[in-house]
């Protein structure tokens, strides 16, 4: 199984080098910011760095869905992995360059209780499996899933 | 005592006839002046060194990436630290550092830290102080420790809303942090902090029960049909999934 992991750098990133111990088994793909606690994380991994920032930032959404449909035609992954933020989003809606089996799975971020992201309700619609870590967050995204807590 | 012959009693001692390893097992006496003077003269490191709890700053302030500014965080830990003798260090980020040149020299200012100084700052210090951002919170948590946290307030324009506001004040509830909201709460904080020191037997994120759901939950989404257009389109079409006041049943 292949994994593309795509997130901003900081706790987004955080969140998903926390997965280690599942995503370490699989062959992978990592799309972040090029900032140093990215970089200083991600050593020894294959990275492809996206534009930043996204927070409403429509050059840059421009920029990075150029950057998916390059990346997900070239890598191909059978998963898309996401905990946002923005440039999560042209890798969900364009996920079927990578494969017509492709699955996303989008993970919510800890720290977002009392209100849904953005990203994530942008992301939802083209969601398989979309992931909260708090029972409260469900009543946000229909259909999710309480995995827990990263921590 | 050994009988062999290398080590007879009456033989003038020789520098070079140390015990061998079978002897030095067994033996009971002390080392002879001798073999003391070898071993110094081999100069080997001294393994607990790298032991030592006191290398490093006792506290770390960290300010994370977000690009508001911080001031009030960092001039409280300006303040503090300058009321100690031990080391602290403070990352910044994007918030201005308040008196370069009047710092202390117990105190580092740093923008940014990368994952191989964080990693061993979080291992060493007696207490961390950090912002409301979860990844920050979540590495302090992996060292054993329980994070002091500000969070920042939009009000003040440190954030762009309350969401540090709410998510530190859930966490605090169940104990997961020490929050707090004066330089006279953080100051207590930070001194209970140090005396009691961070959980040694943590090491890394505790979410093995998460990860075997999540491992579960995606092998079963890629064994399943993947969502249908129709019902994308009726979920995209509903003004519920963008209305995020309305409560779901």
């Amino acid at each position: 199984m292949k994994v593309l992991l795509v997130c901003s750098s900081g706790g987004h990133l955080a969140h998903l080098t926390s997965l280690e111990p599942w995503w370490s088994a699989h062959e992978r793909h990592w799309v972040t910011f090029e900032t140093l606690d990215a970089t200083t994380k991600l050593v020894g991994e294959k990275v492809t760095y996206a534009y930043a920032p996204t927070t409403r930032n429509l050059v840059n959404l421009v920029r990075n869905s150029f950057l998916a449909v390059r990346v997900l035609r070239r890598e191909r992954p059978d998963v898309i992995v996401s905990t946002g933020a923005g440039s999560a989003v042209p890798f969900f809606w364009l996920r079927r360059l990578a494969g017509r089996q492709v699955r996303t799975v989008y993970l919510e971020v800890i720290d977002r209780v009392d209100s849904p992201t953005l990203t994530g309700r942008l992301c939802r619609p083209v969601t398989d499996l979309f992931c909260v870590q708090w029972a409260e967050q469900l009543r946000w995204y229909r259909g999710a899933l309480l995995v827990g807590k990263v921590w | 005592m050994s009988t062999s012959p290398a080590l007879d009693p009456t033989d003038p001692v020789e520098p070079e006839a140390l015990p061998t390893l079978e002897e030095l097992e067994t033996r009971t006496e002390p080392e002879t002046p001798d073999e003391l003077a070898t071993l110094e003269a081999l100069d080997l490191p001294d393994p607990l060194d790298a032991l030592d709890p006191f290398t490093g700053p006792r506290v770390a302030v960290l300010l994370g990436t977000d690009r508001h500014p911080f001031d009030r965080l960092v001039s409280w830990a300006s303040l503090l630290a300058a009321e100690e003798q031990d080391e602290w260090l403070v990352q910044h980020g994007y918030t201005r550092w308040p008196d370069v040149a009047g710092t202390p020299g117990h105190v580092t200012a740093t923008r940014m830290l990368g994952v191989d100084d964080l990693a061993p700052l979080l291992l060493n210090a007696e207490a961390v102080v950090t912002h409301g951002g979860p990844g920050l919170i979540m590495e302090a948590r992996a060292a054993g420790h329980r994070p002091i946290v500000v969070p920042r307030d939009p009000a003040r324009g440190e954030h762009v809303d309350r969401h540090q506001l709410d998510f530190t004040a859930r966490l605090a509830a169940d104990g997961t942090i020490t929050l707090v909201h004066t330089v006279d709460e953080l100051r207590t904080a930070v001194r209970e902090a140090r005396a009691s020191g961070r959980d040694i037997s943590v090491n890394g994120p505790q979410n093995a029960e998460m990860i075997a759901r999540f491992a579960a939950a995606v092998d079963q989404a890629r064994r399943s049909p993947r969502a249908p257009l129709w019902r994308w389109l009726l979920r995209s079409l509903d003004p519920r999934s963008l209305d995020p006041r309305r409560p779901r049943t």
